[in-house]
């Protein structure tokens, strides 16, 4: 196989002479059924082979938990859905308890949120702690940054806009947060 | 040998992708994602780049680089702690980062890649492209222009001569490009587009449209309030994608703000075609430069031959429709337009690294193929579009008590049952050792070699006794054939399936009751005579039905007396427990385990009454 010299082309006069390979290549066989000795040819076969080999192997490695990662997957996707409808649920029962916070409905709307609640962590999905928290890109997401006031401490998360969830190490979502400066 | 990797290195979004086993596969990054931030960002002594560096950038604005792209062939620093970067370094910290996590993935290191860049990059920024990759650690074997990445990824170097335009809508930019492919070479004829219109603009679209009607029916104007206002951002980027696929999109925000009565929800529809009506401005302004980009090129419209779609903006149908009535053309958008520009330079790459070679041009199997079963089945051994060379075994057995000889009949298609398909041969296997039907073991493997000739063997596992036969023909189907065999399959496929249950609960009942008789043999004197009797009423029954062909009756009386066999066996069974108990004794194992495993079998999910191979000889005399 004809060794092809390795130079890095900079496109000055922006055409791209890529298919130049392609030709290159395409020669090749007909070559090969003429003049190729069988030695190269043989060779040329068991590169192709151990490079296939290879690739299938990295490739069986890399899924052996493919089952594993599309079950937690799917999870994600549906656990993701839940949040919005646990976030409203605060916030009604948030309003609800302004408002005086008693009666049947709200205490039914709290018992529907402990339900929520108890889905997430029987998945094993926790809150991520923020309020006063100092603010980790790798668990939070900042939208907004003031001047800090009081006793507040520089980088401190001073208000959340909507909570963040984790399953043990990963980030479900991030806690959408408002920053001290 | 060490792989080589395609990059496109975005303004707001980066991929990575490589070739594996000759198909281009994009990489994910560390955190999963199959596209990158191009964004850098430093903090106390430490560099991050990605959606982490996204996700504090409003924290830390003077210390975090966006859009570097924009930069790159300009003296433009950005100085940061001190310390003055240029757009090829700050480039190069986002290639780095691609360039661990491509490592990470392949489990092997990376020192070489191709990087795309805009048509439109002058010498100076497709040098400073390559001096960020060299800083990076990469060796960077070739510059490509986006479009004709784009190109390569569709596969439009490989079928003659081509002039392409290339729409790409995507983060932050819009750019259009004609590209003439001719002799293997790819000639940018014409560029034109808009630095400042992407994704972004179409969710703002969204979301003041939801501020403005909130305020008629509201009176409350939600911009001013900033949770509100982030709430509106998710909630009009997720109708918009929504929007790509369902022709409306509902927007519910409970609690979305509190005005001077109290709290305020809010709940609205967005329909494509006001959506459509609301981003018209912005689909408009992408006419003008391919117009102008068209008039460039000098060609004439009805010249250009191939359209594509890059970037996720053209998800959009409203994009579409303009891209379609602009040019007069389908655009080809199968591939992930966020992603076909990296694909197209792992193409690239591979041509460069040697990998895609025309020696080994691998074919399928264009039908399925399989042998005749237990009531006029067609079982399947290797489904169509099976990559060949391959090679695949199954065990199946004899339908009747001391059958010695099985039909192996080989056929060819797509349809439940086999008289509906293609004979491609037959052969017999003789001197199988009178038994039970459903105990002998016959290994039927169906091996075809790269050349697509197929090898049909049939072995006895009990005797080895071996037959085979090769079959030439089935390479010689046209396209057309092909096709209507799959077609066919799919327009008959649910009339197949009836014919196909119809078989099995014929195979199932007959099972039942030849099972069901075997086993009142073997109990003997364990089952009382009136158990008998009631059984040998539902045998009957079943055997009744066998007769006709209403399967709703065959089912029903195999229920009946499946349920019954469980009933009287399960008594015998306990009661030889009992008695086995009583007695202290292990060694009688064989009578329970025989009522339970008759019973088992009784269920009628014997596994020879899916897999028995038809015997012609059945019907001779022995």
């Amino acid at each position: 196989m004809k060794k092809k010299e390795k130079e890095t082309i900079i496109e000055t006069d922006k055409n791209d002479p890529i298919a130049e390979d392609y030709i290159v290549e395409d020669e090749q066989p007909e070559a090969a059924a003429d003049e190729q000795p069988k030695d190269s040819l043989a060779d040329e076969y068991l590169a192709v082979a151990q490079r296939l080999q290879a690739d299938f192997d990295n490739f069986r490695k890399r899924n052996a938990n493919v089952r594993a990662d599309a079950m937690l997957d799917g999870k994600l996707e549906v656990i993701k859905g839940v949040l919005p409808i646990a976030d409203n649920l605060a916030r009604a029962l948030a309003q609800e308890e302004k408002d005086g916070g008693s009666g049947t409905l709200f205490d039914g709307l709290t018992l529907i949120y402990k339900q929520a609640l108890q889905l997430l962590s029987d998945q094993g999905v926790e809150e991520i702690p923020d309020l006063g928290e100092q603010f980790d890109p790798n668990l939070h997401a900042a939208v907004m940054q003031v001047p800090a006031t009081g006793d507040q401490k520089p980088n401190e998360i001073v208000e959340v806009f909507q909570k963040g969830y984790k399953l043990k190490d990963k980030v479900i979502r991030y806690t959408m947060v408002k920053v001290a400066n | 040998m060490a792989k080589i990797i395609g990059i496109d290195l975005g303004t707001t979004n980066s991929c990575v992708a490589v070739m594996e086993g000759g198909e281009p596969v994009v990489i994910p990054n560390a955190e999963g994602n199959r596209t990158t931030p191009s964004v850098v960002a430093f903090k106390d002594g430490e560099r991050m780049v990605g959606a982490i560096a996204k996700r504090q950038a409003v924290t830390n604005p003077d210390k975090t680089v966006l859009s570097i792209k924009r930069e790159m062939g300009t003296n433009h620093k950005s100085v940061i702690d001190g310390k003055s970067y240029t757009p090829q370094e700050i480039s190069a910290m986002i290639l780095q980062k691609l360039k661990q996590d491509a490592e990470a993935y392949l489990g092997e290191t990376v020192t070489q890649a191709v990087i795309t860049v805009p048509a439109y990059f002058s010498d100076s920024q497709r040098q400073a492209t390559k001096d960020a990759g060299r800083i990076a650690g990469l060796e960077v074997l070739r510059i490509i222009n986006e479009p004709t990445a784009a190109s390569l990824a569709y596969g439009l170097d490989k079928d003659g001569n081509h002039k392409i335009l290339v729409y790409d809508l995507g983060g932050g930019t819009f750019d259009v490009s004609i590209l003439e492919i001719g002799d293997g070479v790819f000639e940018v004829l014409s560029t034109n587009g808009n630095t400042r219109l992407g994704g972004d603009d179409f969710d703002q679209k969204i979301i003041d449209w939801m501020a403005d009607e909130f305020k008629k029916s509201n009176g409350i104007d939600l911009r001013n309030d900033k949770m509100a206002v982030q709430r509106l951002k998710e909630a009009a980027e997720k109708a918009k994608i929504e929007l790509s696929g369902v022709m409306t999109a509902n927007i519910n925000l409970p609690y979305i703000s509190v005005g001077a009565n109290g709290p305020v929800h809010l709940e609205m529809s967005l329909t494509r075609a006001k959506f459509d009506d609301l981003t018209s401005e912005l689909v408009q302004k992408t006419v003008e430069p391919v117009n102008k980009a068209i008039k460039d090129s000098g060609l004439s419209l009805d010249k250009i031959d191939r359209v594509i779609l890059v970037g996720g903006s053209t998800r959009t149908p409203a994009v579409q429709e303009i891209v379609k009535k602009l040019t007069g053309k389908e655009p080809y958008k199968g591939i992930n337009p966020d992603e076909c520009v990296a694909v197209g330079a792992a193409i690239q790459a591979g041509v460069l690294g040697g990998e895609v070679k025309d020696v080994l041009l691998l074919d399928v199997t264009p039908l399925s193929l399989g042998i005749e079963t237990l009531g006029g089945v067609f079982t399947k051994l290797i489904e169509r579009n099976t990559t060949i060379p391959t090679k695949k075994s199954q065990i199946f057995s004899t339908a009747a008590d001391g059958q010695t000889s099985v039909e192996v009949h080989v056929l060819q298609g797509e349809r439940e049952m086999a008289s509906y398909n293609k004979t491609l041969g037959r052969f017999q296997l003789t001197g199988i050792p009178a038994a039970r039907r459903g105990q002998p073991q016959i290994e039927v493997t169906f091996d075809i070699d790269a050349n697509g000739i197929t090898h049909v063997s049939a072995k006895d596992l009990g005797t080895g006794n071996e037959q085979k036969i090769t079959i030439t023909a089935s390479t010689n189907l046209s396209d057309d054939e092909i096709k209507k065999a799959v077609k066919d399959a799919e327009q008959f496929a649910a009339e197949d399936k009836k014919n196909k249950e119809q078989v099995e609960i014929r195979n199932q009942a007959d099972s039942a009751v030849y099972n069901t008789e075997r086993t009142i043999t073997e109990l003997g004197d364990k089952v009382s005579a009136e158990d008998k009797a009631k059984l040998q009423t539902e045998i009957d029954a079943v055997k009744q039905a066998l007769q006709g062909t209403d399967n709703e009756a065959i089912k029903t009386a195999n229920e009946k007396l499946t349920q019954l066999s469980y009933d009287v066996f399960g008594k015998a069974y306990a009661a030889a427990q009992q008695a086995q108990g009583a007695a202290g004794a292990a060694g009688g194992a064989g009578n329970p385990g025989e009522g339970a495993g008759a019973g088992a079998q009784n269920d009628g999910k014997v596994y020879d009454a899916d897999y028995e191979v038809v015997d012609d000889d059945k019907k001779k005399p022995e």
